[in-house]
C-alpha cells in the first residue's frame, strides 16, 4: 500500500520491550491470552484511550520457508491475501467492505513472518474479525488473479530497486546468510515469481496458513470477557491441521566479505554496510540493543564522532539499526555522503567498526579530567530505549504488532523485563558484541553512487 | 463503554482522543506566545512543537531555502556541554521548514524535559550568527537537496509546485537551490529571525503527561525569553502567479529510472476549513488505499504497485494531484488511464454512498493519526499555522459531516478543471 510495506521488520525494541510491562502500565488496561482448540494462539490487551481496535496476525510464514524455485511465494501470497479475494467475496468485495468499515488494512512480510494487520472503530469489531479469518483461512486461488498480483508486484520489485537504501538494504540480507532461506529476497525475483504456479501456491497456503501456525493480537477499546466468547465464535470454527513446525537451522557464518558496487542516476552516494548479529531468543540481544543506539541513533553518536568529527567530515548523515529474526540477526549502518568521499567513508567506517571492541562507552570508563568531557554513550542508549519503551504504549496497531511477532519469535519461557536487561549491560558487554560481531572480516558492503557520465 | 450509547459517530469520535484527559487548550504566556496544550498520561514522554510563521512564504525572491536555514541555525548546539547533555537525556529534536512557517520539534522523557528546555532555549533565544556554522548547514542542506532528487516522485512533487507557484516562496525546496543558498548573507539570516522569532509570531504545541500548570510554568519561565512584538509580522502572501502557463500541459524531467513517475494535478484555492474538509473528502475518494477511485489502476489494470492521491494544503493555496509509479515502457498507457478515471471524476462526482464512507474512513483515519503524541501535536500545530485554529482538531468531524453530495460534486468540478490542470512524467529519456 506504501513503501514501506513490505519492510524487513523493525529493532527488537520494538517487540521485546512491549511484552514485559503488561501489567505495569496505564490504570484500565488488562490482558489475557489463551490458545484456541485449533491452535490458534490468542492474546487481547484491553484499553481504552481510542475508539478503536487493532487487530494483528503473525502467520509463521516467511522467506525461511522458501527455496530456489519459491522464492518470493509468502510475499505474493501476503499481497493475494489482502487484495484477492475469498470463497465468499471478491478481491473488490473485501476492499469495498474495508473502506465501509474505515479499516486501515495493510500486511508485511519478513524473513520469518508474515504479519496481517487491521484498524478499524470500535463498533466495527466483529467486522474486522471476520474480515480477517475470511482472508487468512478461506482464500480462493485462482490462476488469474495470482497473474495479475504479480504485475503489481513486478512494479514493486523495480520501485525498490529505484530506492538505495531499500535495495542496498535488500542486498545486504541476500548476501549476509548465504546458502540459508533467509538470504531469499523478500519481494523474490522477477524469472521466479513470473514461473510460480496456482498449485504451488495453494500448496504453500494450504501448509502454513493454519491456525496452528497463527498467532493473534487485538489490542484497543473492547471488554476483553466478551471478545474472547466472540474470538472463539469466529475463529474457532476454523478447522484443526495438523502442524509440526520445523525451524530454519542457524545460519552458517559468512565466509568472506561481499562488496557490491552500484552505479544509478543519483546525486547523493549510499553507504549500507550489513554484519550479523544476535538472534531474537539470544540474551546477547540486549546487549545488541544498547550498541545499536550508542552507536548509531541519537544526538552525536559514536559513527557520528568517527565519520564526522573533527576534520573527516566524510559523511552527511550516518545511522544504525538491528535487526533480529528468529535464528539469527543482523546489524545495518547506513549513510549519505558525497560520492567522491565514498572509498574513503567507506574504509573509515569499516576500520571503526573494527575498533568497537576498544571503545569506551560510558564516562565510568575515564578517569580525572577526561571524565568531566567524556560523553556517555551508555547512558545515552539507555534513556533512547528507555523512550523507544515508552512511545511504543502510544500506538495500539505496533502494540498489537509487537505482541503478535513475539509470540511467534519467542522461545523462552521466562518472562522478559526488558528495561533492567537494558540497565545490566555494561561496557565490557558493548565491547565483547562489537569484538564478535562488529570486528570480523566477513560484512556485506553496498555502496550506491552516480553513473558515470 | 458509555460512549456507544450516543449512537452518534461525530460524539463517539471527537470524545475518542480525550479519554483519557481534556482536549487541547489555547493559552497564551505574558509575552503573547501562543500555547496549545493537552495533557495526555498514555507515556512518561513530553512533546513539544516550536512554531514560527513565515516559512518558505517569507523568503523574499532570491532567498529560498533561508527559513530552513535560519531555523536550523536557531537550535545549532554550541558547545560540547550542551551537546553531551542532551545527548544523554536522549532529547530527539527534528527541524522541517514548511510553505507557512517552520517547526521544531522536541521529545524526551518527562523527567527530563525542564532541564532540556532550559538550555535548549537558551539556545534558541540567542543563536550565534557565525560563518562557519552557516557554511556548515548550507553544505547539510546541498545534500539533503540531492538526496531529494535521486527520488522520482519528490521531483515530480517538486516540478508541480513550481509549476503552481513559480519559482519563489511556495515553488521551491526547502532546501533552496545551489544558488540561492550562496546568495544568502549573514544579514538575510539575522533579519529573518529578528523579524519572525518573535513572541507573537510563535506558538508553542505542547501533548505531555505533566498537568496544565506545570507546563505553563515551565514554558513560562523559558519563552518569555523572546520578545513581546507590537504586532504580528506580516507574511506576504504567496498565492499561485496567475501568470504561470498552467493550461493542460505536460512536462517531461528526464531521470534514468526503472519506474517512471506519472502525475496529474490541479491547483486548490487557499485553505480554510471547508475547504479543507472538502479536499480530504476528495483525497480520500479518489486514491487512498484498496476500494478507491485510483485503486483500479493497480488491481485491474496492473499499471503499478504505488498509487495514490496527495492533497498539499497551504495557506494561500495549494494542489491536489494523482499519481502513479509504472514501468516506463507503460508511461503512455498509465498516463491516459489516469487522465481515464480523473475524467469520469469529474463528470460523475460521487454517490451519497460513495461520500458516506469516505466520510467514516477519514474521521477513522483522524483517528488512527493522532493517537501518538507526535502525531497529534503536529497535527495542532499545523491547524494553528494554516488559520484553521487547534479548535479545528475537535470541530474536524463535524465539518467532514455536514458535507452534503451536491457541496462535494460542485467542489470536484471546480477543482478538477482540466485547462487548469499540470501533468508531470518523470522517467528515463525517451
Amino acid at each position: 500500500m506504501n513503501k514501506k510495506r513490505a519492510y524487513s521488520f523493525g529493532s527488537i525494541i520494538f517487540l521485546l520491550a512491549l511484552w514485559a510491562p503488561l501489567e505495569s502500565q496505564e490504570a484500565g488496561t488488562k490482558d489475557k491470552s489463551f490458545t484456541l482448540d485449533n491452535g490458534l494462539r490468542v492474546i487481547l490487551l484491553e484499553r481504552h484511550n481510542l475508539p478503536l481496535i487493532n487487530i494483528v496476525a503473525a502467520v509463521n510464514a516467511g522467506t525461511k520457508d522458501e527455496t530456489e524455485a519459491t522464492s518470493g511465494i509468502t510475499h505474493l501470497l501476503e499481497h493475494y491475501v489482502l487484495f484477492r479475494g475469498t470463497e465468499i467475496r471478491s478481491g473488490n468485495e473485501v476492499a469495498r467492505d474495508i473502506r465501509r468499515h474505515g479499516a486501515y488494512f495493510n500486511a508485511h512480510t519478513g524473513q520469518d513472518l508474515a504479519v496481517f494487520e487491521i484498524s478499524v472503530p470500535a463498533e466495527n469489531a466483529a467486522f474486522a474479525l471476520n474480515n480477517q479469518r475470511d482472508i487468512l483461512f478461506n482464500l480462493k486461488l485462482t490462476q488469474a488473479d495470482l497473474d495479475a498480483e504479480k504485475e503489481v508486484i513486478l512494479e514493486e520489485i523495480r520501485q525498490i530497486e529505484d530506492d538505495p537504501f531499500r535495495f542496498g538494504s535488500a542486498l545486504v540480507y541476500q548476501n549476509l546468510f548465504p546458502g540459508h532461506p533467509y538470504a531469499h529476497p523478500v519481494y523474490g525475483r522477477a524469472e521466479t515469481l513470473k514461473s510460480l504456479k496456482v498449485e504451488d501456491v495453494e500448496r504453500f497456503y494450504r501448509r502454513l496458513f493454519i491456525p496452528a501456525n497463527t498467532a493473534l493480537a487485538v489490542v484497543g477499546d473492547f471488554d476483553i470477557a466478551a471478545l474472547e466468547t466472540k474470538i472463539r465464535e469466529v475463529f474457532g470454527t476454523v478447522g484443526k491441521s495438523e502442524f509440526a513446525p520445523s525451524p530454519p537451522a542457524k545460519p552458517a557464518p559468512l565466509p568472506k566479505t561481499i562488496e557490491i558496487a552500484l552505479e544509478r542516476d543519483v546525486e547523493e552516494g549510499y553507504l549500507v554496510i550489513g554484519a550479523a548479529g544476535p538472534d531474537y531468543n539470544d540474551r546477547n540481544q540486549y546487549a545488541a540493543d544498547v550498541l545499536t543506539q550508542a552507536l548509531g541513533q541519537g544526538i552525536s553518536p559514536l559513527l557520528v564522532q568517527a565519520l564526522r568529527g573533527g576534520r573527516r567530515d566524510l559523511v552527511n548523515t550516518v545511522g544504525m539499526s538491528y535487526i533480529a529474526l528468529k535464528k539469527a540477526g543482523a546489524f545495518l549502518l547506513y549513510a549519505t555522503l558525497d560520492p567522491k568521499n565514498m572509498s574513503a567513508a567507506k574504509q573509515e567506517a569499516i576500520s571503526y567498526l573494527r575498533r568497537v571492541r576498544n571503545e569506551s562507552f560510558s564516562k565510568e570508563e575515564f578517569l580525572g579530567e577526561e571524565k568531566q568531557f567524556a560523553y556517555d554513550h551508555l547512558e545515552s542508549a539507555r534513556n533512547e530505549l528507555r523512550i523507544a519503551v515508552e512511545k511504543a504504549w502510544e500506538s495500539g496497531l505496533g502494540l498489537a504488532q509487537s505482541l503478535a511477532m513475539h509470540m511467534m519469535l519467542n522461545e523462552t519461557s521466562a518472562p522478559i523485563d526488558y528495561l533492567d536487561r537494558i540497565a545490566a549491560v555494561s561496557p565490557t558487554d558493548l565491547r565483547q558484541i562489537g569484538a564478535k560481531y562488529l570486528s570480523r572480516n566477513e560484512i556485506v558492503v553496498v555502496t550506491v553512487v552516480p553513473r558515470k557520465k | 463503554m458509555k460512549r456507544r450509547a450516543f449512537g452518534c459517530l461525530f460524539l463517539f469520535f471527537a470524545a475518542g482522543l480525550f479519554v483519557r484527559s481534556e482536549g487541547p487548550q489555547k493559552l497564551s504566556l505574558d509575552n503573547g506566545m501562543t500555547v496549545v496544550f493537552q495533557q495526555d498520561k498514555a507515556s512518561a514522554v513530553t512533546v513539544l512543537e516550536i512554531q514560527i510563521r513565515g516559512g518558505q512564504a517569507a523568503e523574499g525572491a532570491a532567498q529560498a531555502g533561508l527559513s530552513f536555514l535560519a531555523t536550523r541555525l536557531g537550535i545549532d548546539i554550541p558547545d560540547n556541554t550542551t551537546a553531551r547533555d542532551f545527548m544523554v537525556k536522549a532529547l530527539h529534536y527534528t527541524l522541517a521548514a514548511r510553505s507557512d512557517y517552520s517547526v521544531i520539534q522536541l521529545e524526551c522523557l518527562t523527567v527530563f524535559f525542564e532541564d532540556i528546555l532550559d538550555s535548549f532555549v537558551k539556545i534558541l533565544s540567542d543563536p550565534l550568527f557565525t560563518g562557519i556554522r552557516i557554511d556548515r548547514i548550507r553544505e547539510y542542506m546541498d545534500h539533503q537537496r540531492r538526496i531529494q532528487a535521486d527520488d522520482a516522485g519528490n521531483v515530480g512533487h517538486l516540478a508541480q509546485l513550481t509549476a503552481f507557484f513559480g519559482d519563489a516562496g511556495y515553488g521551491n525546496s526547502v532546501y533552496g537551490t545551489e544558488k540561492s543558498l550562496k546568495g544568502l548573507k549573514t544579514k538575510d539570516i539575522k533579519d529573518f529571525y529578528e523579524r519572525y522569532f518573535v513572541a507573537g509570531n510563535m506558538t508553542l504545541t505542547a501533548v505531555s503527561d505533566l498537568d496544565k500548570d506545570r507546563m505553563m510554568s515551565i514554558l513560562g519561565r523559558n519563552f518569555g525569553k523572546f520578545q513581546k512584538s507590537a504586532a504580528a509580522p506580516a507574511i506576504p502572501s504567496a498565492a499561485m502567479s496567475s501568470s504561470l502557463p498552467i493550461s493542460g500541459e505536460t512536462q517531461r524531467i528526464d531521470k534514468d529510472v526503472l519506474q517512471s513517475f506519472v502525475s496529474s494535478a490541479y491547483p486548490l484555492p487557499p485553505v480554510s476549513r471547508r475547504g479543507f474538509a472538502l479536499t480530504s473528502i476528495v483525497e480520500n475518494t479518489l486514491g487512498r488505499g484498496p476500494g478507491t477511485r485510483l485503486w483500479a489502476l493497480r488491481t485491474e489494470a496492473k499499471l503499478a504497485y504505488n498509487v495514490a492521491a496527495l492533497a498539499t494544503q497551504m495557506k494561500d493555496g495549494g494542489f491536489i494531484e494523482a499519481f502513479l509509479e509504472t514501468d516506463p515502457g507503460k508511461e503512455k498507457e498509465a498516463g491516459a488511464a489516469l487522465e481515464r478515471i480523473l475524467d469520469d471524476f469529474r463528470e460523475h462526482g460521487v454517490t451519497a454512498e460513495e461520500l458516506e464512507i469516505a466520510k467514516i474512513g477519514l474521521k477513522a483515519q483522524f483517528l488512527r493519526a493522532n493517537e501518538t503524541k507526535a502525531g497529534r501535536a503536529s497535527t495542532l500545530c499545523t491547524f494553528e499555522a494554516l488559520g484553521l485554529g487547534a479548535d479545528f482538531f475537535t470541530a474536524f468531524a463535524r465539518e467532514v459531516d455536514e458535507i452534503a453530495p451536491d457541496e462535494i460534486n460542485n467542489h470536484i468540478r471546480v477543482v478538477f478543471d482540466p485547462a487548469r490542470a499540470h501533468r508531470v512524467v518523470v522517467g528515463p529519456k525517451r
